[in-house]
C-alpha cells in the first residue's frame, strides 16, 4: 500500500517537503497518481507508512493546507516497459 | 498540486487531448524512476521538475511574457543559446520525446520520418504541450533532410527562424557559421527589442558556460569505479537542462554534485560490484524518453557516459571568456559550437574520436549505438562506429529504435545478450 498527500498548490507541496525533510521523515516528491486527481503537479509519496501519526501533525502544526492523504495499491512495476 | 487548467486553456492548449499524454507520466516515471533505489536525496528537484513539467516552468516563462519577454524554442545543440540570454530573451528546448505526439506528427510529415522530428511537429499542431505553445518564435536548423521540412510545416503556425547549419568543417564553413550567428543575433534583437551588446554577451557566455561546468562535474563523477549516480537520473538531468531556468539549474546540479562527492568518498555505489559499465552514443533522448537507459540499467549494465546531444555534446567545451567585442565573441561561439561533432557533417571522424577518448575517460565495458529509426545520417554513420569500435576491440552493439514500447522485450532479449556476453569476456 502506498500513501500520497495531495496539495491544492505547488507551494504547500514543496513546504511539507521542507519541513519533513529537517524532521528526517522519508518522502519522495512523485507526480501524483491519475487514480488521486486528474490535475498534473507534484505530490509527496510517503516512504514509511509508520510515519503518517507524525506526517500529520508536521501537517497541522505548521498549518499546510493539504487536499487529501491518498492510499493506494503500488502499481510500479519496473519491467512494464510502458514508456510515455 | 496547482490547477493549471486556466493556464493551458489560455494557451489554446487541447486539454481532452492532453489529459490522456497527463494519465501517462505519472506511471511511467514511477516504473522507470521512483521503483530505483538509493537515489541521491538531491534528485528532488530534479523530480519536482518532472512531477510539474506542464506546471510551474511554463507558468514561469507565461509570467515572463507578461512583462514583456520573448521565449525562443529551440531544438538542436548547435542553437547558441547565449544570444538569447544576452537579449533578455529565454531559450527553452522544445524536442519532443513522447510517443503520444507521433501521431499527431504523422498527419502531416511522411511515417517515414524520425520520432523526434514527428513528435515535436505534433506537440505543436495537436496543442498538447504548454512550451510548444508558449514559445514566440521557434528556432530550427538544418541539421537533417526532415527538420528542414518540417520546419516549412511548422512556419504555417508559428514563426520560425532557421539557422543554416555548415555541412562541412573546413575555414570557409567556420566563416558562413560565424555569419549565420549573426543573422541570428539579429533575429533576436528584433523579436526582443534589445540589442545584444558585447557586455551583456559576455554575461550570458559565462551563464551557459557555468551550466556547462555544472554537467562536465556531474560526468566527471560517473568515472568513479563506484559510481554514485544511475545513468537514468543523469538523463533526467540532461533532458531538463535544456528547459529549466540556466542559473537554477547549475545551482541545483552543484548541490547534487556536492551530494555525489560525499558519496565517493563513502564508496557508494548505485550499482552492485560488477556491473557492466555501458557507453550510450546516437541519436537524442528528449524528455521523457527514457526506454533504453531503463532497459539497459533493468538487464544488469549501467549507463555511464553518453555520447549524444542529452550527453557529452550539450556541455563539452567551453566558450571562451576572454573576449571582449562582439566580433571576437561570435567567433568565439562559432569555434565552441562547432566543436560538436554531429552526422549532419562530412567527415564526421571527430564523433569517431570523442566515442573512443569516452570509452577509455568512463573505463567503458560496452557500447550500444542507438539511433532512431528513420534518422538516416547516424544510422548511416553506424557503419563508421561500429567499425573503429571493432578495431579498438571494444564491444559494441548497434540498436535501431523509436518511442513506441512495441520492441522493449526484444531490445530486452537484446541488451541482456550483450551485457552477458560482457560478462563472459
Amino acid at each position: 500500500m502506498e500513501y500520497y498527500i495531495l496539495f491544492n498548490d505547488v507551494d504547500s507541496g514543496l513546504k511539507l517537503y521542507n519541513l519533513l525533510k529537517s524532521a528526517k521523515i522519508k518522502v519522495t516528491i512523485s507526480p501524483t497518481p491519475r487514480e488521486a486527481s486528474k490535475c498534473c503537479g507534484i505530490s509527496l509519496l510517503i516512504k514509511n507508512k509508520d510515519d503518517l501519526p507524525s506526517i500529520r501533525e508536521c501537517i497541522e502544526n505548521n498549518n499546510i493546507e493539504i487536499k487529501d492523504i491518498f492510499q493506494m495499491e503500488s502499481k510500479r512495476d519496473p519491467k512494464r516497459d510502458k514508456f510515455c | 498540486m496547482a490547477d493549471y487548467r486556466k493556464m493551458w486553456e489560455d494557451l489554446g492548449m487541447d486539454l481532452e487531448l492532453h489529459d490522456l499524454l497527463c494519465d501517462a507520466l505519472p506511471v511511467a516515471f514511477g516504473d522507470v524512476y521512483m521503483s530505483m533505489e538509493n537515489r541521491p536525496e538531491s534528485m528532488d528537484f530534479y523530480d519536482f521538475v518532472v512531477s510539474e513539467i506542464h506546471g510551474v516552468r511554463p507558468a514561469e516563462l507565461v509570467e515572463f511574457q507578461k512583462k514583456g519577454g520573448k521565449v525562443f524554442g529551440t531544438f538542436c545543440v548547435y542553437v547558441p543559446d547565449e544570444i538569447v540570454f544576452a537579449a533578455n530573451g529565454i531559450a527553452t528546448g522544445l524536442c519532443g520525446g513522447s510517443q503520444f505526439w507521433v501521431p499527431g506528427g504523422e498527419k502531416v510529415l511522411p511515417t517515414n520520418t524520425c520520432a523526434l522530428i514527428k513528435a515535436s511537429v505534433g506537440a505543436r499542431l495537436e496543442r498538447t504541450c504548454p512550451f510548444f505553445r508558449i514559445a514566440d518564435i521557434y528556432v530550427g536548423e538544418t541539421t537533417c533532410d526532415g527538420k528542414k521540412k518540417a520546419w516549412e510545416i511548422l512556419a504555417e503556425d508559428v514563426p520560425v527562424h532557421i539557422m543554416d547549419m555548415p555541412q562541412m568543417k573546413r575555414p570557409q564553413d567556420t566563416a558562413k557559421w560565424i555569419e549565420e550567428i549573426k543573422i541570428f543575433k539579429d533575429k533576436v534583437e528584433e523579436v526582443t527589442g534589445n540589442e545584444v551588446t558585447a557586455e551583456k554577451l559576455s554575461e550570458a557566455i559565462k551563464l551557459i558556460n557555468n551550466k556547462r561546468k555544472a554537467l562536465a562535474r556531474l560526468y566527471e563523477l560517473r568515472k568513479e569505479k563506484n559510481i554514485p549516480i544511475s545513468g537514468k537520473d543523469v538523463l533526467l538531468i540532461s533532458q531538463i537542462a535544456f528547459y529549466d531556468d540556466p542559473t537554477r539549474f547549475t545551482q541545483m546540479t552543484n548541490k547534487l554534485c556536492d551530494e555525489l562527492d560525499e558519496r565517493v568518498k563513502n564508496n557508494i555505489s548505485v550499482f552492485p560490484e560488477g556491473t557492466k559499465r555501458i557507453m550510450i552514443t546516437g541519436t537524442p533522448m528528449a524528455i521523457p524518453n527514457w526506454k533504453m537507459h531503463h532497459i539497459v540499467e533493468t538487464s544488469g549494465g549501467a549507463v555511464v557516459v553518453e555520447e549524444a546531444c542529452t550527453g557529452t555534446r550539450y556541455f563539452e567545451n567551453l566558450v571562451d571568456e576572454s573576449k571582449d567585442t562582439m566580433d571576437e565573441q561570435i567567433a568565439a561561439l562559432a569555434d565552441r559550437y562547432l566543436k560538436n561533432n554531429c552526422a549532419c557533417f562530412t567527415p564526421n571522424t571527430g564523433r569517431i574520436d570523442d566515442i573512443l577518448r569516452l570509452a577509455k575517460e568512463y573505463k567503458v565495458d560496452g557500447i550500444i549505438d542507438v539511433n532512431l529509426k528513420f534518422c538516416n545520417l547516424y544510422d548511416t554513420e553506424g557503419y563508421f562506429v561500429e567499425k573503429a569500435l571493432k578495431e579498438a576491440g571494444i564491444p559494441v552493439l548497434g540498436i535501431e529504435t523509436d518511442y513506441t514500447d512495441q520492441d522493449a522485450e526484444q531490445l530486452r532479449t537484446r541488451v541482456g545478450a550483450f551485457i552477458e556476453m560482457l560478462s563472459n569476456k
